[in-house]
């Protein structure tokens, strides 16, 4: 062991640690103050302030609701076609739109009937109601005849059709998959075709005025 | 020890702090967290698990496929899309009003071909004054909220997942490593029954490079009887079975299934909202009808 005398007696000379207590440095609690003070501050600008409802990138409850579907368009219609639907449809073809083998009333969810291009044939379908077989997702239904929903519907002409129009705009957005709005003055229309009309159509009448 | 009721008083002071940042406030703000309605279909969401889909819950959590699969989807921002779906009888006051605020689109190819995309901005205030100028004019716009981040581009869901998405999860078991795919969405993403169980049996052959192990211990490999069975998987190539014998997927690869459809984060909630709403959910549950 070669200890380089000086060094040793360098380290003898230090001083004893000591546990007594000691004023913090001044910069510790600068630090301290800085850091506190830059936390809160991004706490306030992205935390959200613990509302449960505010999840990034949304700051505030504020925030999310300018971001909110705006009432109007679809949104509306198909918030008052599911209230119309489970009044006026939903005891043959139930809330979910599974229909009900049991009163030969058919399927609406995913079928070609609901998912046709525009909504002609429903409209007229809900106005006057239908008999006799119909074909759908490849399965024959003919035990059930549909009651002319529509025209029994309470009101005007003009409320009819508003109802109407809501109605299919939440069984083709919510069924089909298709978020287009029927609008009231396209189902007043398709009604003044067919209103002298008493008889329930049949699916073969419905196909050829929308194929 | 002069200062033990310093030290523990320090430690008491650190530890409960740290317990009611993790435990005390989320569960104040969430403990009692229930059913919300969705916007605009004003559904109930979530729904609780039932049958088949709870059990597969079990079957997921005892494979430990929460290793390798997340199930939470990521948002890094939002975006605001404004679709023009009609000029109005007055196209050419239209078109100046859209001018008006973006002078880019001073073109006749603007209006025509609608709907058409005029805007695509990252805050709604900046779409609100294009909105105000083309209706006051007679156009009809749409306004469209679109999420964006890198888990939204991959396809792996139409929003982020929020606390909503799992309160009805007995186990949550949101994952940590993603070396598959996120599966958060995988119900409305993948939801062929067949598919999934196929994918199960032989990933490879499904997706040519997963690296996702096989679990053929959710299928039983059984020599053909008199009639073939009607669940037995229809396989080709390498996975294919040797002539005279079928794969067929236990009940524990149904539960499985059942469970992987049955995973939906797509909800529009009013916590993270978006426009247009992905569609509904199917209310025939494939599995279940088997």
């Amino acid at each position: 062991m070669n200890a380089d005398p000086k060094k040793s007696s360098d380290v003898t000379n230090e001083a004893e640690p000591t546990a007594a207590m000691t004023a913090m440095p001044v910069w510790l609690v600068a630090l301290m103050v800085t850091l506190l003070f830059l936390s809160a501050w991004y706490f306030d600008l992205y935390g959200g302030w613990f509302e449960p409802k505010v999840f990034s990138p949304y700051v505030s409850v504020a925030d999310v609701q300018r971001f909110q579907p705006k009432t109007g368009g679809i949104a509306e219609t198909v918030a008052r076609g599911k209230k119309l639907f489970s009044d006026n449809c939903a005891v043959c073809h139930m809330e979910t739109g599974v229909g009900n083998p049991a009163n030969g009333c058919p399927p609406l969810v995913d079928s070609e009937w609901v998912k046709s291009p525009t909504a002609t044939r429903m409209v007229m379908l809900i106005s006057k109601g239908l008999s006799g077989p119909i074909t759908v997702n490849g399965k024959v239904w003919n035990s059930g005849v549909m009651l002319a929903v529509g025209d029994s519907l309470p009101g005007s002409e003009a409320e009819k059709a508003e109802k109407i129009a809501a109605i299919a705009t939440y069984v083709r957005f919510q069924f089909g998959k298709i978020a287009v709005e029927t609008k009231p003055a396209q189902v007043e229309a398709i009604r003044a075709s067919i209103k002298d009309r008493t008889a329930n159509f049949t699916a073969e009448e419905l196909l050829k005025a929308e194929p | 020890m002069k200062s033990s009721n310093t030290i523990f008083l320090a430690a008491f002071i650190a530890l409960s702090a740290s317990w009611a940042g993790f435990v005390l406030v989320p569960q104040i703000q969430l403990g009692r967290a229930d059913q919300a309605k969705t916007i605009p279909a004003e559904d109930k969401y979530p729904l609780a698990r039932a049958g088949l889909a709870a059990q597969g819950a079990e079957v997921y959590r005892s494979l430990g496929c929460v290793y390798c699969h997340s199930q939470q989807v990521g948002q890094q921002g939002v975006k605001v899309e404004v679709l023009l779906l009609d000029a109005g009888t007055n196209a050419s006051s239209t078109l100046a009003a859209i001018a008006k605020v973006h002078p880019e689109l001073n073109k006749p190819e603007t209006i025509t071909g609608l709907p058409k995309e005029i805007a695509y901005v990252a805050d709604i205030a900046a779409s609100d004054a294009l909105v105000k100028a083309v209706t006051a004019v007679g156009g009809k716009v749409e306004v469209n909220v679109i999420p964006t981040g890198s888990d939204i581009s991959r396809g792996w869901g139409k929003r982020r997942t929020v606390a909503q998405d799992y309160i009805f999860d007995h186990v949550v078991q949101p994952g940590t490593r993603r070396a598959g795919p996120d599966l958060a969405n995988v119900g409305s993403r993948l939801a062929d029954l067949n598919w999934q169980l196929n994918h199960l049996y032989a990933p490879k052959s499904m997706v040519k490079d997963s690296t996702m192990p096989a679990y053929r211990i959710l299928f039983e490999k059984r020599k053909i009887g008199k009639v073939a069975s009607a669940d037995a998987l229809k396989l080709t190539g390498d996975s294919a079975p040797p002539p005279g014998f079928e794969i067929v997927p236990t009940d524990k690869a149904r539960e499985l299934v059942a469970y992987l459809l049955s995973l939906r984060s797509d909800a529009p909630l009013f916590e993270s909202p978006v426009t247009p709403p992905p569609a509904a959910a199917p209310a025939t549950n494939t599995v279940a009808a088997k």
